[in-house]
């Protein structure tokens, strides 16, 4: 509900009095249409963690993963660092297009992986568009606190430039994070030399999480099973319980862990055998295009706009 | 008041409340891609060298007893998991503390900032929440200033011989409030509007957020008193362990 009310919102901040009637109206009807098919495939936590499964059943799990990561920073710092709206939905559509076509993700989980950063999205570039003056631009405003709350025409470009690249960002970290799973990437740190505690502390924080998820997910349950959200008191209640009950459960099973460790020659120091993937000549391929595809889009974009 | 009054009054509140606690903004993570490339680096260049203080201080921790980077691992998974459970609100969407106040008080500043940064990398992984160009300001505002400030509010209450639980809630609401005014200004550097500047954009940001952000601070401030209060009941030992609480030994001693 309200993402679709926001979407709605930006498109007429963005496009009101730029498009013809008929185009801005067809906009308007495909952001609402987006948010309410995001609202549909709202973000929830319940049961498991929707993008870490995706990640293993991937069709991209098996390329390389130190390869994975270093075009998604290339393709990230590419997205930030240009200054053309249409290149960074390139992006987004180049990213996309990996994640759901090659990477086999299912349509609604990629969109309800999208709803979270999207939201935020919304009201921050929102925030930029409008400004408070003295006197309203473009002839209207909202009064507010003796000044006028309006949108200006530089604004509302920098708005627009923002959505387009934020998108195209959130393109690239979700293409990286459904394809890869966080044991592999923390494999990835091993190697660039992170200090040996910190990527100690990262698979151990990994492996506790799903330990924890499950103690949570059953005491809510519990909790809610005994009416225990009924109200906003009742529920506060329950979760400050929870919370507190939890973190002493994660105590103890922290000692206990710890002793299993001991008992199996634990010398501060955990070892793993990992499957070695190679960074083939495909791969190499797959994503050299796609990166000349996007610089190709932005060359175009200067040349046209150029001349 | 009559019934309907009451119900007029109930009704805007909540009305009001719906546009405040979404689910979007509840937690101050930046959005991946928010930020420009110089803004990006720059913060995260500022949280160096509080990363390597806080590495540094890991390390000689683990050297002296092992069992404490198996709790610094606890708690890091446990912040992660505060924010992926259900807190009620309103209109039925989800907002959640960011826990950090509490490793602060807890584990001490310098540890944080690294327990800080690795959850934040995963929920930027795992539920897409926060990004990675923007995990430097993230790190920055949420793992290092934020803990800074309930660390040292902390401090000064324990000091002055404010009450535990007073001092708590100080430590825990004060630093969500600062982690929010920093983040609006992280905003506001990047994004100034033309007219006023950084200041005025700040402002605005700063208004967006005061309406979710305040209450948040409030109930992440009970929040940890009541967890602080369960773990002095029932998780002794683990707590003399980590160097809150005095042993009675060192305290015969």
């Amino acid at each position: 509900m309200l993402i679709t009310i926001g979407a709605l919102l930006l498109g007429l901040v963005l496009l009101w009095e730029r498009a013809a009637l008929p185009w801005f109206l067809a906009a308007e009807a495909v952001l609402a249409l987006a948010g309410v098919m995001m609202a549909r495939c709202a973000h929830s936590h319940g049961g498991m963690l929707s993008i870490d499964v995706c990640a293993h059943q991937s069709r991209l799990l098996g390329w390389n993963a130190g390869g994975k990561l270093l075009f998604t920073a290339v393709m990230l710092f590419f997205t930030i660092s240009v200054d053309s709206a249409l290149t960074a939905l390139a992006v987004f559509g180049i990213t996309t297009l990996l994640t759901l076509a090659g990477g086999r993700v299912k349509p609604h989980i990629y969109l309800s992986c999208l709803t979270l950063p999207l939201g935020f999205l919304l009201l921050g570039s929102l925030t930029v568009a409008f400004e408070l003056l003295q006197e309203p631009a473009g002839g209207w405003g909202v009064p507010l606190f003796g000044m006028y709350l309006t949108v200006t025409e530089s604004g509302r470009r920098e708005a627009a430039l923002l959505i387009c690249r934020s998108a195209g960002a959130v393109g690239c970290l979700l293409f990286l994070s459904l394809s890869t799973p966080v044991g592999e990437l923390v494999a990835v740190f091993r190697k660039l030399r992170i200090p040996a505690v910190v990527t100690e502390l990262m698979y151990l924080i990994y492996r506790y999480i799903f330990i924890l998820l499950d103690a949570a997910f059953a005491m809510q349950q519990a909790a809610e099973s005994r009416l225990g959200y009924r109200t906003l008191r009742t529920g506060l209640r329950s979760y400050t319980r929870i919370a507190s009950s939890l973190l002493s459960a994660s105590f103890r099973r922290a000692s206990e862990n710890f002793d299993a460790m001991e008992a199996r020659c634990y010398d501060g120091e955990i070892r793993f055998l990992t499957r070695q993937k190679p960074f083939t000549a495909v791969q190499a391929g797959c994503f050299a295009g796609c990166a000349v595809l996007a610089a190709g889009v932005w060359a175009l974009l200067r040349i046209g706009g150029a001349g | 008041m009559t019934k309907l009054e009451k119900r007029l009054i109930a009704f805007s509140a909540a009305f009001a409340l719906m546009f405040g606690v979404t689910q979007t903004v509840s937690a101050m993570h930046i959005a991946e891609g928010f930020l420009s490339p110089g803004w990006c680096i720059g913060w995260g260049a500022v949280c160096i060298p509080f990363l390597i203080a806080g590495v540094l201080r890991i390390k000689r921790t683990v050297f002296r007893h092992r069992k404490s980077l198996i709790l610094l691992a606890m708690a890091g998974a446990y912040a992660f998991i505060l924010s992926a459970l259900k807190i009620p609100s309103i209109n039925g969407s989800s907002s959640h503390p960011t826990g950090t106040g509490m490793a602060a008080i807890l584990f001490g500043p310098a540890a944080t900032a690294v327990l800080g940064l690795i959850v934040l990398l995963f929920q930027a992984t795992l539920l897409a929440h926060g990004g990675l160009s923007t995990l430097g300001a993230n790190t920055f505002s949420m793992a290092i200033a934020g803990p800074l400030v309930s660390w040292g509010i902390y401090k000064l209450c324990k000091k002055c011989r404010v009450n535990r639980l007073v001092s708590i809630f100080l430590a825990a609401g004060l630093g969500d409030l600062f982690t929010y005014c920093v983040t609006s200004f992280q905003l506001a550097f990047d994004h100034p509007s033309e007219a006023g500047g950084v200041m005025a954009s700040a402002a605005e940001f700063l208004g967006v957020f005061a309406v979710t952000q305040v209450p948040l601070a409030i109930v992440e401030g009970l929040l940890t008193v009541v967890v602080m209060m369960g773990l002095e009941a029932y998780a002794k030992p683990e707590l003399t362990e980590i160097g809150y609480l005095k042993s009675s030994k060192e305290a015969q001693a």
